[in-house]
């Protein structure tokens, strides 16, 4: 079972810029993948994602890679949008088509209450998200 | 009857004319023949060649070997000169330093100026160096050493780079090799990498 999330943040646009910072950038000499180490931190717009590692994966035209397809965060990540906060163990963020799915114990807070499941899909463009596998909802009672 | 003679009058005179004509024409031949200059015959190299006596210096040295870890790497220059303060060491100009990995991939590292030295053997281009990786980045920074013991490359400096994952700015770039014996181009000291989408 699962539940359906509207997104605070409409006003996703996947063309922005795509900010990396990190303490270690290093490239594969043999197979040219880049891997981000030590707290990593992706902006893109409002939209943050921190993560202990990330892996850029390219989309190749043909052989030669034209640019970043998906970034594959893991060791402890989380996602920042304006309205919510979402913590996991691992998530793959698309640039391509704007969307991240994360998964291992995700936590998803937005405002007063908080959703707990195994994996969660956001679409940032439609402003929409899926949390499926024993999806817990947790509400704090009137608070005052 | 005239007729005749003024023809063969004519026929007369053209028999002398026609001859001294001639003459004349072979004779000018040899006053519009180009001056011959026995000088530029021979081009003389205009190399300064005191500055040769009083310098000693190699024109297209080349230096390397392959490293412990299997790097093959070649540096050429296109002039070098003893460098005057240190020993065994050269200075040289345009260097261009080729690195072929074992696990595939090739890094090549050019600079305007650069020292080589032979006790440590290691080659420091300077003076802008760049840095081409058969990944497709290209670095950009001032001085890289290269060692052709251990194989390291490393950037003295501030270095910023340009390649498929997008605009690299990092505080110093490194080669440094993974324990299965692949080799990776590291970026160290706090990176920022800015990726713009293609719409």
């Amino acid at each position: 079972q699962g539940a359906d999330i509207a997104l605070g943040t409409q006003t996703f646009d996947r063309t922005q810029p795509v900010e990396v910072t990190a303490d270690e950038l290093s490239i594969d000499q043999a197979s040219g993948q880049a891997v981000f180490d030590g707290n990593v931190l992706v902006v893109q717009g409002e939209v943050r994602l921190s993560a202990g590692k990330v892996t850029v994966e390219y989309s190749t035209e043909g052989t030669a890679p034209n640019g970043v397809s998906r970034l594959i965060a893991s060791d402890g990540v989380t996602f920042v949008t304006p309205a919510e906060a979402i913590e996991a163990r691992e998530a793959t963020y698309s640039v391509a088509d704007g969307t991240v799915r994360l998964s291992g114990d995700v936590i998803l807070t937005q405002g007063q209450n908080a959703i707990a499941g195994e994996t969660l899909t956001l679409d940032l463009n439609a402003g929409s998200g899926r949390m499926e596998g024993r999806v817990r909802t947790v509400f704090t009672p009137g608070g005052n | 009857m005239d007729a005749a003679d003024r023809y063969s009058r004519l026929v007369h005179w053209l028999k002398i004319a026609l001859p001294l004509a001639a003459l004349a024409i072979l004779s000018t031949l040899f006053f519009v023949a180009e001056t011959l200059n026995p000088e530029a015959a021979i081009p003389y190299a205009e190399v300064d060649v005191d500055r040769i006596l009083r310098e000693q210096g190699v024109t297209r040295p080349s230096f390397g070997g392959v490293t412990a870890g299997g790097i093959a790497i070649a540096v050429t220059a296109d002039s070098v000169r003893p460098s005057p303060d240190a020993p065994q060491t050269m200075d040289g100009t345009t260097l261009n330093a080729t690195l072929d990995l074992p696990s595939g991939g090739h890094i090549e590292i050019t600079s305007p100026s650069g020292r080589v030295d032979g006790t440590t053997q290691t080659a420091a281009l300077s003076g802008g160096a760049r840095l081409e990786s058969s990944t497709g980045y290209t670095v950009t920074t001032d001085r890289i050493t290269a060692s052709v013991i251990d194989g390291s490359v490393v950037s003295e400096g501030g270095v910023s780079a340009t390649g498929p994952a997008g605009h690299i700015e990092a505080g110093r770039m490194e080669l440094r090799r993974s324990e299965d014996g692949t080799y990776r181009l590291v970026f160290g000291d706090g990176v920022r990498l800015i990726y713009r989408p293609t719409p």
